[in-house]
């Protein structure tokens, strides 16, 4: 049982590490995953908890997604080709499918 | 078949989200008090080192983050660390270097440390120069692949995919060999909270500038820093007429 306390401090933690680069901020963050975790309090038993562990491990993945996929859409606008760049090229593809048809 | 010595040279920025403030003397960016992070093309680079030991293990024998630049900097290593390379090295300086002053230093290193094979980021996301892995390169008298979008390693030859316009450029090369990283690369993972805390334990390597000897200083002052000019708000027509009049009045039709 022991062990499986500090699994969740352990989760806890780790989110509130990710939480201090959240968009909305730390302060909108924190009470949030306080109030999420308080939620689950009540859960006794073994299997239980362990579920709520995997969900946690969970959100922590989309987190980490989130950020990457934020950073990386960032980055393109910036340096990578501009989005209505790749629409025209699309659109010329189009065009050029149907006249070959 | 050689073993590998990678060295992935770093840069602690402005954090990408932050929008720069130029500073009261109008040739610099504000940095007091700003979140600063790992350059985002240099995650890239050491994603792209950490992924070769993956896919190569023991050929692999060190990674190796450099960077240069203010005691600070030794987050970004930190953080390049937490991500898998082995250890880091700082040169620390207040001085702000210029790319071919970066590309002298850089060179010294990898004769020091037998490196051969430097991945670094196309450019920092601040001074986006772009030029010190070419730098590098052509001081050491390395081939060098530009740019990279896919790097594959098998015996002693890098074979890198480059994105170029409407297509893709397939180029290879022998090591040693300098590769400088693109945005699509790969999917960098997050330092997260138990890596930075086994960063701790990793060793960290402390230079002075002076041991790199002369010819760094810059070359180039700034004169001016300026923000773009804001955006000129659009108007609203009422008719099609209106329209017509508009365009004409531009010149357009």
């Amino acid at each position: 049982m022991s062990s499986l306390r500090y699994d969740v401090k352990r989760i806890y933690k780790e989110l509130l590490y990710l939480g201090r680069d959240y968009p909305l901020g730390y302060a909108y963050f924190r009470p949030r995953l306080h109030k999420a975790f308080m939620s689950q309090k009540g859960l006794q038993g073994e299997e239980e908890i362990k579920t709520g562990i995997a969900r946690a491990e969970h959100v922590k993945k989309e987190i980490e997604a989130l950020y990457f996929l934020k950073k990386y859409r960032a980055m393109r606008e910036r340096y990578g080709a501009c989005p209505s760049a790749e629409v025209e090229v699309e659109r010329q593809r189009e065009i050029e499918a149907m006249a070959g048809r | 078949m050689s073993n590998l010595r990678i060295l992935v040279p770093i840069k602690r920025v402005l954090d990408y989200a932050i929008k720069p403030r130029i500073a009261a003397s109008g040739k610099a960016i504000d940095l007091t008090g700003q979140k600063m992070s790992l350059n985002p093309f240099d995650e890239l680079s050491i994603e792209a080192s950490v992924r070769l030991r993956e896919a190569h293990g023991a050929r692999i024998s060190d990674i190796l983050a450099f960077s240069a630049g203010p005691t600070k900097s030794q987050d970004a290593l930190r953080t390049a660390m937490a991500m898998g390379a082995d250890r880091g090295l700082l040169v620390d300086t207040n001085n702000e270097l210029e790319p071919l002053a970066v590309a002298k230093i850089l060179k010294k290193v990898v004769e020091k440390e037998n490196i051969n094979l430097v991945i670094l980021g196309k450019q920092s996301i601040d001074d986006d120069a772009g030029q010190t892995g070419q730098m590098l390169a052509g001081l050491l008298g390395w081939g060098q692949a530009t740019q990279a979008a896919e790097i594959e390693l098998k015996d002693d030859v890098v074979k890198v995919v480059k994105e170029v316009d409407g297509g893709t450029e397939t180029v290879q090369g022998k090591l040693p060999m300098v590769v400088t990283t693109d945005l699509r690369l790969n999917e960098p993972r997050y330092a997260s909270l138990p890596n930075i805390m086994k960063a701790k334990k990793k060793k960290l390597d402390k230079e002075t500038l002076e041991s790199y000897g002369e010819g760094l200083q810059g070359r180039l002052e700034i004169l001016e820093i300026a923000e773009p000019p804001p955006r000129q708000g659009g108007g609203k027509v009422e008719d099609v007429s209106g329209l017509v009049g508009k365009l004409k009045e531009l010149g357009a039709i």
